[in-house]
Formats: C-alpha cells, sequence, structure tokens
C-alpha cells in the first residue's frame, strides 16, 4: 500500500469518527444510558455493524463507478423513481442540520452562558465559511483531528470500570424492564443516529473529492469498518458514562443541560469544558458534512457542476444550496426549537425514511453491469437484506412510537 | 471532431437522465428529455435532447410543469425552462455521460450560474482556492 | 426503469400500530398518568441536586446553575399543572403539587447561594433537594401501590 493510500485510511478513519459521533449519537446513547443503563448497548451494536456495511458498499461503489450515489441514482433509475428518495433525503438532511447546528449552539451556551438561540446566526456563519473557504481535504483533516477530543468518553468509561458482565449482557436484545415505549423509542433513535442516510450518502461524494479508483476498494474496508467502529466505540462510552452517572441519581436526559453534567464528576475541572468541547466539535463536523451532503444531492440530481475543491464562480449554484440550507437549519434555532427535541425528531425521521434512501442504493449495489466482480456477494446481501428488514420495521413503529414515547 | 458514439443506444438506459458534460468537461446538467421526430413509413428518429427545469416538470404531470412555467415566470433568468440540443452536436456517449461539442458558457443552460456570478459571487470576498494537489 | 415501491404497506402497518398503542394509552388511569408525569420531576429534583453539587466542587460554572436551575423550575412548574388539573382525588395530588413548590423555592434557593458564591447555602439546599427526592420517591411509591 503506497503512502497516499496509507494516508487515505488515516484520515478516513478520523473523518468517520467525526461523522459518525454527532449530536444524535449523544441524545440517544445518554438517554439510553440514563434510563437503560447497559440494555441497549444491542441496538448500538446492531447499528454499527449495518452502517459499516452501508458504508464500504457506497465507498466500493464510488470507487468502481466513479459516481457518487445521487448521480448514479437519477441516471440508473430515472428521475421520477428518484424525486421521492430525493424528497425525503432532502427533508432529513435539512432536519438533522437544524439538529447539529443546535448542539454547537448549546455547547457555546455551555462554555459562555449566552443563550443557545443567541448563537444561531453566527454559528451559521462559521459553518458557511468554512465550507466557502475550504477545500474538502481541509475539511476532512480538521474536524477528524479535532473530533479526537470526542475520546474523553472513552477515557471517563475506562476510568469508571464499569460491571462488564452487564456491558457484555446488554450486548443481546433483551425486553425492558420498564417502560417499554420509552425503551423502543429509544432503540429506534439510537439506531436511526447510527444507520443515518446521509452518513453514506455523503460518503460517496467524498470519495468522488477524494478521486478514489477502483485500487481503493480494499483501503476503503479498512476505513469503513475500523472508522465507524471506532466511532461506535465513543458512543459506547457515552452510554456507559450515563449509565453510571446518571442512572443511579435516577437523571434521565429531557434535556442537554442534563447530559452536560456526565463528565463532570471523573473530571472533576475539566469534564464540562470537555463535554462542551466535544459535542461542538462533533457537531460541527457533522454540520459541515451534512450541509456538503444536501448540496451534493441537489447538484447531482440537476446535474450542476460541483465540488468542494472548485473555486465558488465555477459552481455558484452548488454554494447556493448549502448556503440556503445552512441558513434555514439555523433558523429552527433561531426561533427556539428545542434542541433535543429537533433531535430526536430528525433521529425519528431518519429511522422513517430508510427504507426509501436505501433501496435504489441497493439495487445498485447488485448491478453487475455497474460494478462487475465488485458486485454484492453473498454476505454483503444478506446483511442488505436484514438492513431492509430493520429499515422497514423502523418505519412502521418510529413515527407512533414518537407520540407515545417522547 | 471525431464522434464516439455506440452501435445501439437504449433510449431510457444509456441517454435519459444522464449527466451532459461540454467539450471541456464542464458539467451542464442532465439529459431531461428525448424528442422524437416521426416520420411517415420510416421509424422514428431522435431529433434533439432536451434540458431543463420545465422539461422536468412536464415528466412529473401537466399540472407541475403549469407551476414550473408560473414560477420560472415571476424569477426567471431566462424566459424558457427549455434548453434544446440538436442530435448533431453530440459528440460522445459513455457509461456515466453524455458529451456535447459545445461550450457551456454558449449555452442557456449556465444561465443561473452566471447570473449568481456576477450578481453575488461577485460580491462576496473570498480567496480563491483551486485544486489541492 | 423501476417506479417508486408501493407506500400503502409501511403506512398500513403503522396506522394499525399506532392506533393500537393509543387504544393502550387511552386506558390508562388517572392516577397512572400523573405517575408518568412525576417521573421527568423526580429526574429534574436529582438533576438540581447533582448541579448544586457540582459546582461547590468547582466542576460547573455559575452560569450552568442558573440555565439549568431556569429549565427545572419551568418543568417542575408543567408537572404541578398537570396534578392540578388531574381529576384523582386532593389527598394523592395536593401532595405533589406541595413537593413541586418545594423543590422550586430549593432551586431558587440554590441559584441564589451560588450567585451569592455562599457554599455552605448551596450544602444546605443541596441537602433539602435530597429530602425533596426522598418525599417523592415516597410518594411514587404509594401510588404505585396503589395503582394495580
Amino acid at each position: 500500500m503506497n503512502m497516499k493510500k496509507a494516508a487515505t485510511l488515516a484520515l478516513g478513519i478520523l473523518t468517520s469518527v467525526g461523522g459518525f459521533f454527532d449530536v444524535g449519537a449523544i441524545a440517544t446513547s445518554a438517554q439510553a444510558g440514563a434510563l437503560f443503563r447497559y440494555q441497549l448497548l444491542w441496538a448500538l451494536a446492531l447499528g454499527t455493524i449495518l452502517v459499516v456495511f452501508l458504508v464500504e458498499m457506497s465507498g466500493r461503489f464510488a470507487a468502481v463507478t466513479r459516481q457518487a450515489l445521487p448521480d448514479a441514482i437519477r441516471q440508473q433509475f430515472g428521475f421520477t423513481s428518484w424525486l421521492v428518495p430525493f424528497a425525503v433525503l432532502t427533508l432529513i438532511h435539512f432536519l438533522t442540520l437544524g439538529a447539529e447546528i443546535g448542539g454547537i449552539c448549546f455547547a457555546l451556551h455551555l462554555l459562555t452562558g449566552l443563550r443557545v438561540s443567541f448563537w444561531a446566526l453566527p454559528v451559521a456563519a462559521l459553518v458557511w465559511l468554512f465550507l466557502w473557504r475550504s477545500t474538502f481535504s481541509a475539511i476532512e483533516n480538521s474536524t477528524a483531528l479535532l473530533g479526537l477530543i470526542t475520546l474523553a468518553f472513552v477515557v471517563a468509561a475506562w476510568r469508571y470500570h464499569p460491571p462488564m458482565g452487564q456491558v457484555l449482557a446488554g450486548l443481546l436484545p433483551s425486553l425492558p424492564h420498564h417502560e417499554p415505549a420509552r425503551y423502543w423509542y429509544i432503540a429506534v433513535g439510537l439506531l436511526g443516529a447510527v444507520i443515518s442516510p446521509y452518513l453514506f450518502y455523503f460518503y460517496s461524494s467524498g470519495a468522488v473529492e477524494d478521486e478514489w479508483d477502483e485500487s481503493y476498494v480494499g483501503v476503503n474496508r479498512g476505513v469503513a469498518a475500523i472508522g465507524m467502529g471506532f466511532g461506535s466505540v465513543i458512543s459506547v462510552g457515552a452510554i456507559v458514562v450515563a449509565a453510571v452517572v446518571l442512572a443511579p441519581r435516577g437523571i434521565q436526559v429531557d434535556d442537554y443541560h442534563q447530559a452536560a453534567l456526565m463528565l463532570t464528576q471523573v473530571f472533576p475541572f475539566w469534564g464540562f469544558a470537555l463535554f462542551a468541547v466535544s459535542m461542538g466539535i462533533a457537531c460541527l463536523g457533522a454540520a459541515v458534512e451534512l450541509s456538503l451532503a444536501m448540496a451534493y444531492t441537489q447538484a447531482q440530481t440537476f446535474g450542476w457542476n460541483w465540488g468542494e475543491d472548485l473555486d465558488p464562480r465555477e459552481d455558484a449554484r452548488f454554494c447556493l444550496t448549502y448556503t440556503v440550507a445552512i441558513l434555514a437549519a439555523a433558523l429552527l434555532i433561531l426561533f427556539g426549537v428545542d434542541p433535543l427535541k429537533l433531535t430526536l425528531l430528525s433521529m425519528a425521521i431518519n429511522a422513517a425514511v430508510l427504507p426509501f434512501v436505501a433501496l435504489p442504493f441497493l439495487l445498485l449495489m447488485n448491478d453487475r453491469k455497474l460494478l462487475g466482480k465488485h458486485a454484492n456477494g453473498w454476505i454483503s446481501n444478506s446483511v442488505t437484506i436484514l438492513t431492509l428488514v430493520v429499515a422497514i420495521v423502523l418505519a412502521a413503529v418510529s413515527i407512533p412510537l414518537m407520540f407515545l414515547g417522547g | 471532431m471525431k464522434k464516439k458514439l455506440p452501435d445501439e443506444l437504449e433510449l431510457a438506459r444509456d441517454l435519459l437522465d444522464k449527466q451532459v458534460v461540454d467539450r471541456d468537461e464542464t458539467k451542464m446538467g442532465r439529459v431531461d428529455g428525448l424528442v422524437l421526430e416521426l416520420r411517415e413509413g420510416k421509424p422514428p428518429r431522435v431529433d434533439h435532447l432536451e434540458m431543463g427545469s420545465s422539461v422536468l416538470a412536464r415528466r412529473l404531470g401537466p399540472r407541475i410543469e403549469r407551476w414550473v412555467s408560473a414560477f420560472r415566470q415571476r424569477i426567471g433568468v431566462q424566459k424558457a425552462g427549455r434548453y434544446r440540443v440538436p442530435w448533431e452536436k453530440v459528440q460522445e456517449i459513455v457509461p456515466y455521460q453524455v458529451k456535447l461539442d459545445v461550450k457551456v458558457d454558449e449555452t442557456p443552460a449556465f444561465a443561473w450560474e452566471h447570473w449568481l456570478r456576477d450578481h453575488v459571487i461577485a460580491h462576496i470576498p473570498r480567496g480563491l482556492k483551486g485544486k489541492t494537489d | 426503469m423501476r417506479s417508486s415501491i408501493s407506500q400503502g404497506a409501511p403506512l398500513f402497518g403503522a396506522l394499525a400500530l399506532a392506533a393500537s398503542l393509543c387504544f393502550a394509552c387511552a386506558s390508562k388511569s388517572p392516577g397512572e398518568k400523573l405517575l408518568d408525569a412525576a417521573q421527568p420531576a423526580a429526574s429534574w429534583i436529582a438533576t438540581l441536586r447533582m448541579t448544586g453539587e457540582r459546582w461547590n466542587a468547582n466542576s460547573v460554572p455559575a452560569s450552568f446553575v442558573r440555565a439549568t436551575v431556569d429549565k427545572a423550575r419551568d418543568e417542575l412548574a408543567g408537572v404541578a399543572e398537570e396534578a392540578k388539573k388531574s381529576p384523582v382525588p386532593a389527598e394523592v395530588k395536593l401532595p405533589l403539587q406541595r413537593l413541586m413548590t418545594e423543590a422550586r423555592a430549593a432551586g431558587a434557593g440554590l441559584e441564589r447561594a451560588v450567585k451569592a458564591g455562599d457554599r455552605p447555602a448551596v450544602a444546605r439546599q443541596v441537602d433539602r433537594l435530597a429530602a425533596l427526592a426522598g418525599e417523592l420517591a415516597a410518594w411514587q411509591a404509594g401510588q404505585e401501590g396503589r395503582a394495580p
């Protein structure tokens, strides 16, 4: 493996961390740990396995065909068939972007004491400026490197020496002892947070930006598995910390302020700031990815010029898309939408629309004309079918559960 | 310029909804529609490609096309939401794109791009990004 | 070219599930509903306790205490409202309403003490909140015994 590919591996892994552990993961992990301790670890594990396969497929597709997913789906299935997945993908990009911006604003509120809504427009400007001025690799590298701060959760979890028996038992699915509606609601949210459609759609565009070709198929496997796995370990850390710190005190996470207490015991002086900075940086990385994902999807659907490495003069409509997306999402926070409620809503909708956006992708992965020998084998297809089944079940229960358990 | 076209073409699979690029490989849009010329006693032939929001809207339904047209009249940069590409301009068809023998700046495809560039981007300060190696 | 998959099946499933679940929750007694409402109250009292403790340990800034107390007081007021509107007998809901009032007062006291930088006062409010938490837990246990 030559140096450039090795660098891609390292940086790709770090990027996955920034994208995996976002506001949705923080919210649902904290809730899961606070209410059900280690019992919901199985949902995280299941989601991780599925997303590793989805991300690997997405990267493999982009490397072999040199096309990103929205581009290829419109081309292969036609505009009319793509319209519904495209519309729902746009919706979840928008809502999730709002939640991530809310996360950054909350982190700044923790650090400064100023209101969350006060930060909406400054944060929007920051995210926009980042996209306006940076190239794709600059964005990848900086958010990935900064994202390492989220390891604080892993360190905290390790220092608490959680009971390993219970932790391992949590990896197996079990029925709740109390509040079943809430249990399944958080399980659905956890799965929705982990198997975010934006993640594997964005990944394919990122692979095209990084000019991957067929020789990257092997590296891609490593990046997908280790990257997503790493992000998952951080989420496990968050669940464990919530289980040890919040659950015994009977503190539920109905508000981000309650989650903010998580690291203050094990790191008496730095814990508060660590939580805030971790949340802020994870959400910043995710906000940048989501705005780009929105722009990639729009630009590729309509055939516009696109690319973070291009000067804005060359892809004006692409830039206009992320500008409008960021501003519109920030308005949600500016007008006082509660960040945690927005996060939980977007996670539920992520789960609900997963079948619509995953199905075209899964069909493509079996197209031998496009992928040749790199088309899905029986393992990928089995996981694919499992994903689709899980996706349909999630879709059927997530919206009703939102009314009951939320 | 020498044309690179396959011997046989499945319109729906190989042409419709494909990415369209110009001589310099700049992305122009997608093949939103195809227009066939019907001839007496002879098989129909592809007269021209169509690109544009009105074309796309029509595929969804005549009412949607009317809404889109009304919307364009209000804020449109160009009057027609339809750019016709004569078949002669098609230079190359490969699995992932259709290449035209035109320069995108000379076509209506970049109307919005030019407008945004001149009226919005020109007023915003920025450094030059360029490609990184 | 494939057309979009029919949306009928998952939608029907969702509606059926929603209907059955709504029926299940509609059959909750007012006592059970009040018990459900008291859950987050216990959580917020615990949150205020920990916040006070952490401020005393220099782990959280005063601005955080202020924001958390504000949020907690709003939520506790909400629970008090629900109790007031509930059709349960007065001897059930009045203790809960009183607890909410006292918890809100303790929260306000906590905020004042933090603002004044008075650590002993903060510790006193934390103890007060602990006592209230115990009383709330007793109330919840009593309610659970009452409801089948």
